[in-house]
């Protein structure tokens, strides 16, 4: 975004130095260094988090303040821009940065809880299934199919006319409506790993049900999740624009990333920038997840320890 | 019930395990592998018992069922004085750590996530109620035993060759001090000049603990090497029992002959009669009536196509399973040794599975030099 690189921290050979505690979180925050993937996403999505949430704070953006004398400014770069509003204004004369932040909080707030809400739901009625197998599996996935062939829209909006608009309903039946994404994902590969003769080996040696799943079956389920939920967190904030747009999300003066992007769409040949900066802010913020998830997946990979690129 | 002598580790008696296979839309019913059928076996304290056979003919099953990590179908298993079949899955686990496993495929069986601290860890973890700082020195003295420093202690499995993971399940299996180890094909997956090495190390630790071993193996002679006593399995059937040296040296039941002669011995100027063994094994589906290996033996009369032979004493602490060899039966009808020319049995309809089997001695084998 806009902020100078200098806040970028030097994850030099320097920071691993320092870092040379023992213990798991200290060696993988270790492994993690060592990726750039990991640290280039980090990084980004760092600046992202700063950005949206203490740079407002600090500057004191007004994202909601109409000015019809300047409406459609485009940004500070094209030519009619002015420094007054860098990445220009909307149809009301609001300036684009300010909202583009402010909408960022909203946006990374959904993406964010939904993605550890689904997850933890998923991941729970997933291992149950795939461990478990028989009635328990076939309880759960019929369930989980039912979740599937409901109208995600008529779900949500059912829930959302009883239960009234607010940001945690709304990231509820955001997760109500694809926690069965990742319990299908983990259930397939519990079910792979159950099949391991390592898995077999910790039966019989008499390890409790709990530990196997801790130490042999989690441990793998857990990559698939990680790249599944940063990609899916991009659908939560097009979604949660989805809802926003019908009146079911967050409402209206209150901007957000996905609502900014349907908003532009009607000034997409007289004003690019409208739709094209909201979605360059997702873009970068699930690029950043991608990014880190790759790396945080071949951190716990021990087959992978030190010789990442 | 038979009082058992003291130093009895495990009786099984008619173990079967069958696995139904899933009917489909057009076949409602479910098929039936009969994987163990009626097995029945002893196992003392410091002994080992090895049990050979073809791929497929359930010994794999076997090993796995005496663990109960497949549930048996029938049958019981005393271990350590007591039927282990009727445990609750609480208790059972708690059985566990005095039976162990080593596994084929030391690539598979060691979780490539934990260091080999972990590994070793994890059976005290189970099992053991003192505290966690008094484990280092065992884990350590499983290591050594197995012949691995501590060095090794923070390193994972795919940094080891597989010999060396091989040592590692085997130390992991023995730190508990286990009663019975059963290993299922222990050295098939490592290489020929580790074998030895691992057959070595399992000898020298059943003499340091006095653990009852099951050698479960294709490998004859690797079972040779570390058995007292061999059970040779066809189709899921204990078909022939007894001390390693005599059954190996003198094989009664044909199976077993066949078996034992189709072992290759690098020698140039062997004299070898080689046996091929016609056709392949039956499917478990569906079992030939009465004797299994009917349908592929060079002597089978016509009683073995329909009464199953029984399991019984033939002398010299040996037991077989063959119509032929029950006391009674006619002496000429099986060969006494091995090169001599198969009998011809009179009226009998295998004359041409007879023919097929076509015997080559040494005098016609010289072209193969």
């Amino acid at each position: 975004m806009t902020l100078s690189s200098g806040l970028v921290p030097d994850p030099g050979p320097k920071a691993k130095a320092t870092l040379a505690g023992s213990g798991p979180l200290a060696s993988l925050v270790r492994e993690l260094l060592l990726s750039r993937s990991a640290v280039i996403g980090g990084t980004v999505l760092m600046l992202v988090i700063l950005a949206c949430f203490v740079a407002p704070h600090l500057w004191g953006l007004a994202p909601n303040d109409t000015d019809l004398m300047t409406r459609f400014l485009p940004p500070v770069w094209s030519e009619g821009g002015r420094w007054s509003h860098p990445l220009g204004t909307d149809n009301l004369g609001r300036d684009v940065l300010a909202r583009i932040l402010a909408g960022g909080q909203v946006s990374l707030l959904v993406a964010v809880c939904t993605v550890l809400v689904a997850v933890s739901v998923g991941m729970v009625l997933g291992t149950l299934a795939g461990y478990y197998g028989g009635r328990v599996d076939s309880l759960i996935m019929r369930v989980g199919d039912l979740f599937l062939a409901y109208p995600f829209m008529l779900l949500t909006i059912s829930v959302i006319a009883i239960l009234g608009p607010s940001l945690p309903i709304l990231i509820l039946v955001l997760a109500l409506a694809d926690w069965v994404t990742y319990a299908r994902t983990v259930r397939g590969s519990v079910l792979s790993v159950k099949q391991r003769e390592y898995v077999v080996a910790a039966h019989s040696i008499g390890t409790r049900d709990g530990d196997i799943l801790r130490h042999h079956v989690l441990p793998n389920v857990l990559s698939p999740v990680l790249v599944l939920g940063t990609v899916r967190a991009a659908n939560y904030i097009v979604w949660e624009s989805g809802l926003s747009f019908l009146g079911m999300g967050v409402p209206p003066p209150t901007p957000t990333w996905g609502m900014m992007l349907s908003e532009g769409r009607d000034f997409i040949l007289d004003a690019w920038w409208l739709a094209t900066l909201p979605g360059i802010a997702i873009m970068l913020t699930i690029l950043s997840l991608n990014l880190l998830g790759d790396g945080l997946r071949d951190a716990l990979d021990p087959r992978l320890k030190g010789n990442r690129r | 019930m038979v009082s058992e002598p003291s130093s009895r580790l495990l009786t099984v008696r008619g173990l079967s395990k069958q696995f139904r296979l899933p009917g489909n839309l057009f076949q409602r019913n479910a098929r039936v592998v009969h994987a163990v059928d009626n097995v029945s076996l002893t196992l003392d304290r410091g002994e080992t018992l090895g049990i050979v056979g073809e791929s497929g003919c359930g010994k794999s099953t076997l090993s796995r069922a005496l663990l109960r990590l497949i549930e048996p179908s029938a049958g019981s298993i005393r271990f350590r004085g007591r039927d282990i079949m009727d445990l609750s899955p609480a208790e059972m686990r708690h059985e566990r750590r005095h039976m162990q496993i080593v596994f084929q495929d030391p690539f598979g069986s060691l979780n490539p996530r934990m260091t080999v601290r972990d590994l070793i860890t994890e059976p005290l973890r189970a099992h053991s109620s003192d505290a966690a700082a008094d484990w280092q020195d065992r884990i350590i003295e499983a290591l050594e035993a197995v012949g691995m420093d501590r060095h090794v202690l923070d390193r994972y499995p795919h940094e080891f060759s597989g010999g060396q993971r091989q040592r590692i399940g085997i130390a992991r299996a023995m730190v508990l001090n286990p009663e019975l180890l059963i290993g299922d094909e222990p050295v098939s997956a490592l290489d020929v000049s580790v074998r030895a090495q691992i057959l070595n190390l399992l000898k020298r630790l059943q003499r340091e603990t006095g653990t009852g071993y099951i050698i479960v193996s294709h490998d004859l002679g690797a079972i040779r090497y570390v058995c007292h006593r061999v059970a040779v399995m066809y189709l899921g059937r204990i078909v022939e029992e007894g001390p390693v040296d005599a059954v190996f040296r003198d094989p009664q039941h044909p199976y077993t002959r066949v078996l034992v002669a189709a072992v290759p011995v690098p020698r140039m100027h062997g004299r070898r009669l080689y046996l091929p063994l016609v056709g392949e094994m039956p499917s478990p589906l569906a079992p030939p009536p009465g004797c299994h290996f009917h349908t592929r033996c060079p002597v089978a009369i016509g009683r073995c196509k329909t009464e199953s032979p029984q399991l019984v004493e033939i002398g010299g602490g040996r037991r077989a399973a063959c119509h032929l060899l029950t006391p009674g039966a006619d002496p000429v009808s099986l060969p006494s040794t091995l090169p001599s020319p198969l009998p011809t049995v009179p009226g009998s309809e295998t004359a041409s599975m007879r023919a097929s089997l076509s015997p080559i001695t040494s005098s016609n084998n010289n072209g193969v030099r």
